[in-house]
């Protein structure tokens, strides 16, 4: 082996050249990092760095901490599954606890949500933040959530308790050791904002843009742009095709008569319009759900509570679980959102309370007429110019610098944007709604069910089923907001000319008119995002966006068919993996498949659908060939509208009854006039095959639903290495406990059940775990238990010494 | 023995350093460690083991506090690396910090 020598002449320079740059390099990528690397020495710090997670992975046995403020000592004990009882004095004491407890487990979570709430997501993750934050502050979140903080009284309940809780989380940040910096700080290069107030309410907002976003609304403006505005009225209708209302009325459930016109012209409004809507957002078919039994139907003889509200699923969890304690005062478990100072979902000794959201219309648009079509300062209104509130939208960078400038015009109803040629104000009852920590603090006092109703009425937004159950036994349910009452026709789906007051909102629902039941004869309650009154009682308009009843029905079904109901049933049924919508279409295809006996691809799709038990278990094979069929029949269906435009399956279901209505014609098969029974068969042959290319034969066992159908839960940053990708569930399309085809990132984000006997009994889990810190051994650890439908028991200890400990956290007052 | 001793209080030195003040001390206690111990033969060498040392030292001191293994793979799977990317990062960095300070400081060799 030839050895060459260095060269004598040049190597010390060159070397402490090379060396210095090196150094210098090294220097620069330990302090500023480069490109997507952050910076190494921070981060890479045995000490102070990253490793720094290893310190707050686990509960300190016993910790003491002195928190500025609180009235009298606080002890908060973990129990096994990490979930803090907080034992306080007083309520205000137990906030700060949570506010404390909260930081240290969800720091980064409940920062990242404020600032999304806020528009200021800039601050946080840089320009390419930027979109989201000019969204949210084109919505008027920004400013509405300084008015609403303003309209806060200081001497209020409300402020106390949203102040308390800022208080908490701003102890446990400036008692917070360096190394116990959350890793996405770490990663980001950032640091956590101290917490007020406003932050609390930008994430009710925040809730409120999540929840209150109408999409049918969209999809009509995109079908009337293609077939016209009567087509897209049909096809998107005001009311559900299927009838399995939330307020039980008799005859339910009951099918609504439905023509559907043939496709006609583009409407041209609509194609103007369509050009400056947004593309591609589309609601998964999933949603909540809620039901209670009387005891009168319970083998314990105890009102029984389930609920399981279903989001986007994330790492760490959207909920975070708890128990206040405060003699004579509140005693309640369940879950709350870091940054609310509440338990929004759980029980107290004599209640328990679960939501679905309403999917109520609660945000309108009016056309303006304005004096500059590119910088108005003044709006029509009644005859004269009013001057528009201009307020000025400063977007910052990490560092402080500034990424943009925006100008946000206010009418009296809400923000103008400009959209196309045409400048539109929104009004949105989110933006108008405080007060719903004050409601939830009220309620968590209530012994009775009609009486934690009546401290919910003031709750403006959400809008939310609110189904509530006591432990005297009475069940009860209300379609719980605040909804705007409209001028003319009275309706919200279209737009609203601006230029007179008499198009504004009158007023809102008297809390009478809200659909509700209590007590109900028929001795259960359910909700599941369905319509919520049947409209042949429904007084005034409440909106279009409802789910097709397939869960509902399929909830009612079980509850109906038993009569001694047990939490353990309650449970089993959270993941019933049954089908009311398989059991619907199924028939139809079977049907059409006797029209052509001689088509062996047919005649075996058919037979393996016929074979089929119409449930969605991870062993299913009858699925996958379901679903991929249901593909094809939709896509030839409804081929004259574009692919971002779901018609719901009870639209397909009125029309399965129309055999010869034109939309059965295919397009693209010009020579052809195609009916129902042809366009089911191709299905069937299409769907078979599909099915074969996909996941290849079925006796290869490819078919398994497990195989097919997988859920991705994706951590608040998306880093796939802290996500859990690729789970299997049971479950599926419009089953009870749902998912997309294939699979998404959406389900029960949390599931409980509650027994009302003499001892509250209560079992739940959500997909995670307690903690937001990745190396935890509770980061994820409720996950199996998630997947495979299973509760955990919820202790509720009446005081103390009733639990076993697994830490304790002794929060000193400094007094 | 001499140089095992020399290259252990290196990284006593730069533990202790680190946990003080920071991760910055690690190239300039190299570079001080090269003037003040001209005698070393191989200074680069043996500041780079002692840097690297020192920071394995104040890992296995965290392990006394929490799951150091967990966060090893938890922080690699973060970052997209290797199960042992991270830790192997984490024994590299001061090595190179301190081996490249070494390098800039070191006299120049007689002849």
């Amino acid at each position: 082996m030839l050895i060459v020598p260095p060269s004598r002449s040049s190597t010390p320079v060159a070397r402490r050249l090379a060396a210095g740059v090196l150094l210098a390099a090294l220097v620069w990528l330990g302090a500023r990092g480069a490109g997507p690397v952050p910076a190494l020495g921070p981060l890479l710090d045995p000490w102070h760095g990253a490793w720094g997670l290893a310190a707050s992975a686990n509960l300190a046995r016993r910790a003491v901490v002195t928190i500025p403020g609180l009235e009298a000592d606080v002890r908060v004990l973990y129990d096994d599954r990490a979930v803090p009882h907080i034992f306080a004095r007083t309520e205000l004491d137990a906030l700060r606890a949570l506010g404390y407890v909260t930081a240290r487990d969800r720091l980064f979570q409940l920062d990242l949500q404020a600032h999304a709430g806020g528009g200021t997501l800039t601050e946080l993750l840089g320009a390419r933040a930027l979109e989201a934050d000019r969204e949210a502050r084109e919505l008027g979140m920004a400013r509405a959530a300084e008015r609403l903080v303003r309209a806060l009284p200081d001497t209020g309940q409300e402020r106390a308790s949203m102040d308390a809780y800022s208080a908490g989380i701003n102890a446990y940040l400036d008692a917070m050791p360096e190394r116990d910096l959350p890793l996405e700080y770490r990663l980001l290069g950032r640091r956590p904002t101290r917490w007020s107030p406003i932050r609390t309410i930008q994430i009710l907002l925040r809730m409120g843009y999540t929840l209150t976003r109408d999409y049918t609304e969209l999809y009509r403006i995109r079908a009337a742009a293609a077939v016209g505005a009567e087509a897209a009225a049909a096809l998107f209708p005001l009311h559900s095709p299927v009838q399995e209302p939330i307020q039980p009325a008799p005859g339910e459930p009951r099918r609504v008569p439905l023509v559907l016109p043939p496709p006609g012209a583009p409407d041209t409004a609509a194609v103007a319009a369509l050009a400056l809507l947004p593309h591609g957002p589309m609601r998964q078919e999933l949603g909540s759900n809620n039901w209670a039994v009387a005891p009168a139907r319970t083998r314990n003889g105890a009102a029984l509570l389930a609920g399981d509200p279903h989001l986007d699923l994330t790492l760490p969890s959207i909920w975070y679980e708890a128990h206040l304690a405060v003699p004579g005062a509140v005693d309640e478990y369940g879950v709350t959102i870091p940054g609310l100072p509440a338990i929004l979902i759980g029980f107290t000794r004599d209640v328990a309370w679960s939501f679905t959201n309403v999917q109520a219309d609660v945000m309108d648009r009016w056309v303006e007429t304005v004096d500059d079509s590119v910088r108005p300062r003044r709006y029509w209104l009644d005859g004269a110019w009013v001057p528009l509130e201009l307020r000025a939208e400063i977007y910052l960078g990490p560092t402080g610098d500034t990424l943009a400038v925006d100008t946000v015009r206010f009418t009296h109803r809400g923000p103008i944007t400009r959209i196309g040629r045409q400048w539109l104000s929104l009004r949105w009852t989110a933006l108008e709604s405080g007060g719903q920590m004050e409601a939830f603090r009220r309620a968590a006092r209530a012994r009775s069910a009609r009486a934690w109703l009546d401290a919910m009425a003031s709750y403006g937004s959400p809008p939310q089923n609110m189904l509530v159950a006591d432990r005297a036994g009475t069940i009860a349910i209300r379609s719980n907001g605040r909804f705007p009452l409209r001028a003319g026709d009275g309706r919200g789906d279209h737009l609203l000319d601006g230029a007179s007051r008499t198009a504004d909102w009158t007023g809102d629902w008297p809390v009478a008119d809200y659909p509700q039941a209590v007590a109900p004869a028929q001795g259960f309650l359910a909700s599941a995002n369905q319509e919520p009154q049947d409209p042949i009682y429904q007084r005034h308009y409440l909106g279009s966006d409802w789910l097709v009843p397939w869960r509902a029905l399929r909830i009612n079904q079980l509850l109906r068919g038993d009569s001694a109901v047990t939490p353990e049933a309650m449970r089993r049924w959270q993941t019933d993996p049954a089908s009311p919508r398989a059991d619907t279409f199924v028939p139809y295809l079977l049907r059409a498949a006797a029209v052509r006996p001689s088509d062996t691809l047919v005649q075996h799709a058919a037979r393996l659908l016929a074979a089929w038990d119409r449930r969605y278990t991870l062993d299913n094979e009858g699925a996958v060939l379901f679903e991929a069929v249901m593909r094809s029949v939709t896509a030839n269906l409804w081929d004259e509208l574009p692919s971002d435009t779901p018609v719901g399956s009870g639209v397909l279901l009125a029309l399965l009854d129309d055999p010869t209505n034109p939309w059965w014609d295919i397009r693209r098969t010009r020579d052809r006039l195609e009916q129902r029974d042809s366009v089911l068969v191709d299905a069937l042959a299409d769907g078979y095959e599909s099915t074969v290319r996909d996941h290849g034969p079925p006796e290869f066992g490819g078919w398994r639903w497990s195989r097919a159908h997988r859920i991705d839960i994706w951590h608040l940053l998306h880093l796939p290495g802290l996500s859990r990708l690729g789970l299997a569930v049971p479950g599926g399309p419009s089953t009870i406990s749902p998912s997309g085809v294939t699979g998404g990132g959406e389900g029960a984000s949390w599931r409980m059940v509650v027994e009302l006997g003499p001892q509250v009994r209560a079992w739940g889990t959500y997909p995670g775990g307690q903690s937001g810190n990745p190396a935890s051994p509770r980061y994820a650890d409720r996950l199996g238990q998630w997947t495979r439908g299973e509760l955990a028991p919820l202790r509720f200890p009446l005081d103390p010494s009733a639990l076993a400990p697994t830490a304790e956290l002794l929060l000193r007052s400094s007094r | 023995m001499r140089r095992a001793l020399r290259v252990a209080a290196l990284a006593s030195l730069t533990a202790g350093c680190t946990l003080a003040a920071g991760w910055w001390t690690v190239p300039l206690l190299a570079a001080a460690w090269v003037r003040v111990l001209p005698s070393d033969r191989r200074p680069v060498l043996s500041t780079m083991l002692g840097a690297a040392l020192g920071w394995v030292a104040l890992l296995g001191l965290g392990m006394r506090y929490g799951p150091v293994a967990a966060v090893a793979w938890c922080l690699s799977a973060a970052l997209e690396l290797p199960r042992w990317g991270f830790l192997a990062a984490t024994i590299v960095f001061p090595a190179l910090l301190a081996g490249a300070a070494a390098l800039l400081v070191k006299p120049a060799s007689p002849g």
